[in-house]
């Protein structure tokens, strides 16, 4: 299984690397125009990239070169639905992607992180087309970044998603030999407890377990999702 | 030794569960610590009577939802909350889950496998029987928890007199 | 006419009466509360305010004859049921209010007073409840046998499934195409786990829909037909069943997509 695995990276490595490239380049750039220059069009742009990058997971990663790979099937539907989540978003314009000036130090450095993807494998003594790239964990930890750099308001929707992806990665660290993926985990799992928490800040009305009792809850769920992951790890 | 730790680790996330589900429906917050030991005594005794005594999972689910309704009787007088805002919570861990999928799962299979007739008449076959046991473990669950209500009727139709919660 | 003394009461404070005891009840039942017992707790409050009290329910609408103890004036309404969400604390307190009424005996106005004060109590955070199912489905999970891996795998499909029902729910979508939808995006999320290889996948699986099921109408229902209530226990249990056969439609989209790697 991990022999085949690395061998589909390696296939869609050497035949995409000049549109992940272009892919990545388009990210920055729209991030860049989002963080210096907020504007209307830079925010649709970068829903629609959001949508495009999931499709592309889904349909030329996972359906082209990871068709050899068991349950890729599945693969393409989840990332199909995580589309759907900014789709979604482009409709109802659910989120808002402006600054709320916290976290927004976190979030430039989980914006940069996919970028350490290559770095990493290129440590491990790995050489190219065989290493990590344009990777779905690598795509979920921008679209992370993104969520939490501009976090007045997210898309909670593509963010459960990621963090649903963070709990598949985790179990791929093993399987696959692909250590990259600690990366995804160890970001997401502090933004659930930073999300959720914030949202706690702006309810409306007045509700039954106090907000201390909530965000209590919501702490050690937070270590206890920690903590099953470092016990699947070892 | 290893039993013990078993019996507790099913009580105890029994006991998660119904708190979990139980949050769905807006019970009182009093009512959440007696929901949960409610539904760990419960679950506990099913699995002790499923894996020590043997017992099948129709009459083992009978008899917890009896310590379950039972337990309500003494706790809710002492919540003020009527039984079933106690009972209901702490037998949703309780509902045969995996019966029931199962008994889906063979539906969709035998619909894919209608042309052919053993294995359509297979999947038939275990939908029926997946059937049979998430109806009877379900039907005995609220058998079993309102037994006490029709044996203490007095008792249990006044607990909340004299509530000091509103 | 009767003689008027200090006891009876004219025919505008009967209709009071009424309207009160009616919203009592169709609040009630629209929270789920099982039948006989909010029959009895509006004869209570009849009782305390000197009235006697017949009730006939069905699912969606209640008829209520108020009759003065003693006199000759009554009334008669057909109320409609409020769907409200499922609420135990209402039932806990609407009950409590009405043996307080009987005891204490309070005056209508009194009654109303705190009446209005219990059911604008605060409900539950949705957050809160996101994460407290999420947590209950791993933990149902496990009781199945699930491993570790699988626990996790259905703590966030719950979590995706339980927050699209929040949402869909308060943009007022139809509740059948609320189950099916969470159903299907819960199991969907949940069959990822397939591709991790472990053993216990299908039960994540399994368990990735449970938190829809709808057990306290399931056990509302049969509790209304021990009771005697046959015919609003039935309808109960049929509106459970079709929210059941909506989350197999949900769940079964999933396992049509994916039932190749089930076998």
């Amino acid at each position: 299984m991990k022999e085949i695995v690395w061998e589909s990276i390696a296939g869609y490595n050497a035949a995409t690397w000049p549109w992940q490239i272009a892919l990545a380049a388009v990210a920055y750039f729209l991030a860049a125009v989002l963080f210096f220059r907020p504007c209307t069009w830079a925010k649709i742009a970068m829903k629609v990239f959001m949508v495009a990058v999931s499709l592309w997971i889904a349909f030329v990663y996972y359906m082209t070169f990871g068709s050899a790979r068991d349950y890729s099937n599945i693969m393409t539907i989840f990332w199909c639905m995580m589309a759907l989540t900014w789709i979604y978003d482009i409709a109802t314009h659910f989120s808002s992607f402006q600054r709320s000036g916290r976290f927004t130090a976190a979030g430039i450095v989980i914006l940069f992180l996919p970028l350490a993807y290559p770095l990493v494998s290129l440590a491990r003594g790995m050489a190219f087309p065989e290493m990590a790239t344009l990777l779905p964990s690598s795509v979920a930890l921008f679209m992370l970044g993104m969520l939490m750099t501009f976090n007045r308001k997210i898309n909670f929707f593509a963010f459960i998603f990621i963090l649903h992806w963070s709990v598949i990665a985790i179990s791929k660290i093993g399987a696959y030999d692909l250590p990259e993926d600690a990366l995804l985990a160890a970001a997401c799992i502090p933004s659930m407890a930073i999300f959720f928490i914030r949202s706690m800040n702006n309810l409306t009305k007045e509700c039954k377990p106090s907000i201390k009792a909530v965000k209590a809850l919501i702490l050690s769920v937070t270590l206890a999702l920690t903590a099953c992951m470092v016990l699947v790890l070892v | 030794m290893s039993l013990f730790i078993d019996i507790l680790s099913d009580g105890l996330f029994a006991a998660v569960a119904a708190m979990g589900f139980g949050s769905i429906s807006d019970p009182p917050l009093r009512a959440f610590p007696y929901i949960a030991i409610l539904a760990a005594l419960g679950h506990a005794a099913r699995f002790c009577l499923m894996t020590l005594c043997g017992v099948d999972i129709v009459s083992a689910s009978l008899v917890a939802a009896f310590i379950i309704g039972s337990g309500s009787v003494y706790f809710g007088k002492k919540v003020a909350c009527p039984m079933t805002v106690l009972y209901i919570p702490a037998l949703l861990p309780m509902v045969p889950g995996t019966y029931a999928y199962k008994t889906v799962f063979s539906l969709i299979m035998f619909f894919q496998e209608i042309s052919s007739p053993t294995k359509g008449s297979g999947y038939l076959q275990e939908m029926i029987f997946n059937g049979a046991v998430s109806f009877s473990v379900l039907f005995m669950l609220a058998v079993g928890a309102t037994v006490p209500v029709f044996l203490l009727r007095e008792r249990a139709n006044s607990m909340t007199r004299g509530s000091r919660f509103i | 006419m009767n003689t008027m003394t200090d006891a009876d009461m004219t025919g505008g404070q009967v209709r009071e009466i009424t309207d009160f005891i009616a919203k009592y009840l169709s609040y009630m039942l629209g929270a789920g509360v099982h039948t006989s017992r909010v029959v009895r707790n509006s004869k209570r409050i009849g009782e305390a305010l000197g009235v006697d009290v017949s009730v006939h329910t069905s699912q969606k609408t209640a008829t209520l004859t108020v009759k003065e103890k003693g006199g000759t004036h009554m009334d008669t309404m057909v109320v409609d049921i409020p769907a409200f969400p499922i609420s135990f604390e209402w039932n806990a307190d609407l009950s409590a209010l009405s043996w307080a009424a009987h005891d204490k005996a309070m005056t209508l106005d009194e009654i109303r007073a705190k009446f209005d004060s219990l059911v604008s109590k605060p409900g539950m955070n949705p957050v809160f409840v996101l994460f407290m199912v999420s947590l209950a489905n791993a933990s149902f999970c496990r009781l199945f046998g699930g491993d570790m891996l699988a626990m996790l795998v259905t703590f966030t499909a719950t979590m995706i499934g339980f927050f699209t029902r929040q949402h869909l729910t308060k943009k007022k979508v139809n509740h059948y195409i609320v189950f099916i939808v969470s159903a299907f995006v819960a199991s969907i999320c949940a069959s990822s786990s397939l591709a991790l290889g472990i053993d216990t996948a299908e039960i994540a699986l399994a368990t990735s829909v449970l938190y829809l099921v709808p057990g306290v109408p399931l056990i509302n229902g049969l509790i209304d037909i021990t009771d005697g209530h046959i015919q609003i226990g039935i309808s109960r249990l049929v509106n459970a069943f079709m929210l059941i056969v909506c989350i197999a439609i949900g769940m079964s989209l999933t396992l049509i997509l994916v039932k190749d790697s089930l076998l």
